[in-house]
């Protein structure tokens, strides 16, 4: 388990952020995700895209489940 | 859709190696497509979209999805047009986000590059989406559409012209 160093500060205010537009709008999350991290360079993108798709797929089922 | 997102996954490793300039600067024009997609009334259609229009957006959405793991704003786009309640369309769409995204899960692990950073991160990242979903289907009924809709729209804007421009 790495160290919660400022990169994973703000990897996690822009997952929260995605979360919150996803839920409210219906899309997005990943965009902010994704594009937040590029932005910022906090890492690359086939990487980022690995979680991004996990965590967006825990968000769906989420919604379905709580709908 | 599921065979595009191999085709996007494919051209995701192709393009991190020789162009990932280009990769940047698609994801920025993506993400400004889509915010602009937010601020278009979507006016419904008078019937259900032919079977070729939706294996199309499927197919553009799971290429989407492959490359980036983001395939939501070309389904959003087609599923808000059709008649139907919203209640389905927003079921269909989260169920598309939910085959999309395994998909990818499933072809990336078994390639072999779900590495522990990446697990790390998602171990991290998974109670933030969980109270950050829930904290919003309870508070989102008191949060003003269009006020969302605008602060969604500035942030999209400028993630994308930044990564254009960059």
């Amino acid at each position: 388990m790495m160290p919660l160093d400022q990169n994973s500060v703000l990897f996690l205010s822009l997952v929260f952020v995605g979360a919150v537009v996803q839920s409210l709008t219906g899309f997005a999350m990943a965009l902010i995700i994704l594009g937040g991290v590029a932005a910022l360079g906090l890492a690359g993108i086939s990487e980022t895209a690995a979680v991004v798709s996990i965590l967006s797929l825990f968000n769906a089922g989420l919604a379905l489940r709580y709908n | 859709m599921v065979p595009a997102v191999f085709a996007g996954l494919l051209i995701l490793e192709y393009m991190s190696e020789a162009f990932s300039d280009l990769l940047r600067i698609s994801l920025g024009v993506m993400i400004i497509s889509a915010g602009i997609l937010l601020f278009l009334k979507p006016t419904p259609y008078p019937a259900i979209s032919r079977t070729s229009t939706q294996s199309l957006i499927g197919a553009l959405g799971g290429v989407m999805a492959g490359t980036y793991g983001a395939g939501g704003a070309p389904f959003a786009y087609l599923l808000y047009r059709q008649p139907l309640d919203f209640n389905i369309v927003r079921a269909t769409l989260l169920a598309l986000f939910a085959i999309s995204t395994l998909t990818r899960t499933v072809l990336v692990g078994a390639s072999g590059s779900l590495s522990s950073s990446v697990l790390s991160l998602v171990v991290l990242g998974l109670p933030i989406v969980l109270i950050a979903t829930l904290v919003s289907v309870k508070l989102g009924k008191y949060l003003p559409d269009t006020l969302l809709r605008k602060f969604t729209f500035f942030l999209l804007m400028l993630v994308g012209a930044f990564l254009i421009v960059k």
